[in-house]
């Protein structure tokens, strides 16, 4: 009797390795990217969102400035979707499409229902199934006219977070701190520190960009001390 | 073959498959129904999503009930059904006749497997024809919106709910080969039908709290609601295809530990 059982948990102990085996293999990247100077690759990435190539993929982001519940969902795989605008803050996931030069699309899915962002030139669009309603946010106005290439760049986000990179780059240091598997590509960490002589409780802000396509899959806020991101946002996969 | 026309001969003389059957076919019609009295309060919007949606067309009444019914009850019905196959003949005292003739243990096994998906099946077919018929009496059937906020024709909508329910079907087999492998342990089919929800009620738990949550892929529950991606546009196949491929290794692995036990398995009553 007791020697079923054993063969019976020994099989399932089986199984449970293989996922956990399939799984890591399929997590870890093969190579190892050439070193680069953080210059280098600052230029390489900005290049790379001047001409820019639409990019789709899961992402994930998490906010630990705002306290959110520990339970994800009883009895259900999922959360519920957030139904305005709002609710992204408190982090989530979802899918992203992005089109540089015409638009964004965010689909968030919930138990239930889902909540979808539509960015363009003509504005913003959100739609909740869950309320069933869809809200039209109106850009500023004259930005149509006057000052057209900041909502482009502001429609872009990865065209923005390669622009904040470069800013932020001037006080603080800058460095290339190694390889790192971010959405299934080996992607060079950058990791920017606040100059000594500023007081501040920003620790470092690590982005992780593509080793072959110099884009950035994800922006990481550490507070000092803390090894645990209190900000981030990236992708998941990329296709 | 032969076993398992046996076997669907008994499923459909028992009474209890017709309970479960019908508790199935009432949750449909009680939606509907509630849904339909409450369609001129205009202060209440229900629960929102789905269900919400199907106020306005009963083609979204399946996928509406469904999500009602994978939380609980396919589950308590698929365990019940997986254990009572081995471990009710034990408890009628039928099994040590059956297997004293020339017939083979794991033909026996596949036999109680397959009737007891069949079962399920039919239960969700029943749910399926009951909400649509219902949601067309009561609203009508309409082109559906979407989750993601796209209008799709009616047919592309009834296939989108097949989908959804053969997902869960396959979902569902893996709470029932659980049972089924419980019930190659132990003589009791309420025994084995508890121990089956129990698992299933952690997994629910453990997927529940964030702390868990590097778990999460490896816990077949967590995958049961991956059907709602087939409701956005585009399609969002990536969890539909590794729940499919987690059912796929739970339920494999499971019934190969069944057959393991019931192979050599000493039936003395």
């Amino acid at each position: 009797m007791s020697r079923r059982y054993i063969i019976s948990f020994a099989v399932a102990a089986l199984v449970v390795a293989g996922v956990v085996g399939v799984a890591a293999s399929r997590a870890q990247g093969g190579t190892t990217l050439p070193s680069i100077s953080p210059a280098a690759l600052l230029a390489k990435a900005a290049t790379a969102a001047k001409s820019p190539t639409p990019v789709s993929g899961d992402v994930a982001w998490t906010n630990g400035l705002i306290p959110g519940s520990d339970l994800t969902g009883l009895l259900g795989g999922q959360g519920s979707a957030p139904s305005s605008l709002a609710g992204l803050a408190m982090g989530g996931s979802g899918r992203l499409w992005v089109q540089p030069g015409s638009g964004v699309r965010l689909d968030v899915q919930g138990s239930g229902s889902d909540f979808v962002l539509v960015g363009g030139k003509s504005g913003v669009w959100t739609y909740s199934s869950a309320t069933g309603t869809a809200v039209q946010y109106a850009l500023p106005a004259g930005t149509g006219t006057s000052a057209p290439k900041p909502t482009a760049s502001a429609v872009d986000p990865l065209a923005a977070i390669t622009k904040g990179l470069q800013h932020f780059a001037a006080t603080g240091t800058v460095a290339v701190t190694g390889d790192q598997t971010v959405a299934g590509r080996q992607s060079y960490v950058l990791t920017i520190t606040p100059a000594a002589g500023i007081t501040t409780t920003l620790g470092s802000v690590r982005v992780a960009i593509d080793g072959a396509t110099y884009v950035p899959l994800q922006v990481q806020v550490f507070a000092k001390g803390d090894t645990t991101p209190t900000l981030s946002a990236g992708f998941t996969s990329v296709s | 073959m032969m076993l398992l026309s046996r076997e669907l001969t008994k499923l459909f003389a028992q009474k209890r498959s017709y309970v479960g059957w019908a508790g199935l076919l009432l949750v449909p019609m009680l939606m509907t129904l509630a849904l339909y009295l409450n369609r001129n309060n205009t202060h209440d919007h229900g629960p929102g999503g789905i269900i919400s949606q199907a106020m306005h067309n009963g083609l979204l009444i399946p996928v509406a009930a469904i999500t009602l019914l994978s939380a609980f009850l396919l589950p308590l019905l698929a365990s019940m059904i997986g254990s009572y196959q081995l471990a009710g003949e034990a408890e009628t005292g039928t099994i040590k006749t059956w297997l004293m003739h020339s017939i083979s243990r794991g033909g026996v096994l596949a036999s109680k497997w397959g009737v007891a998906v069949i079962y399920v099946a039919i239960g969700l077919v029943l749910v399926a024809v009951g909400g649509l018929v219902a949601g067309a009496l009561a609203f009508g059937l309409h082109a559906p919106v979407l989750l993601s906020g796209q209008t799709v024709s009616i047919g592309a909508g009834l296939w989108l709910s097949l989908l959804s329910y053969l997902y869960v079907l396959v979902g569902v087999i893996c709470v029932l080969s659980l049972a089924l492998l419980f019930a190659t342990f132990t003589n009791s089919s309420l025994t084995a039908a508890i121990a089956a929800l129990v698992v299933v009620i952690v997994m629910n738990i453990l997927g529940a709290f964030s702390y868990f949550n590097f778990l999460k892929p490896y816990l077949f529950t967590s995958h049961l609601d991956a059907w709602q991606g087939l409701l956005s546009q585009p399609i969002d196949w990536h969890p539909i295809t590794t729940g499919l491929i987690t059912f796929a290794i739970y339920i494999v692995a499971l019934m190969g530990a069944a057959w393991y036990v019931f192979r050599r398995k000493d039936i003395l009553v």
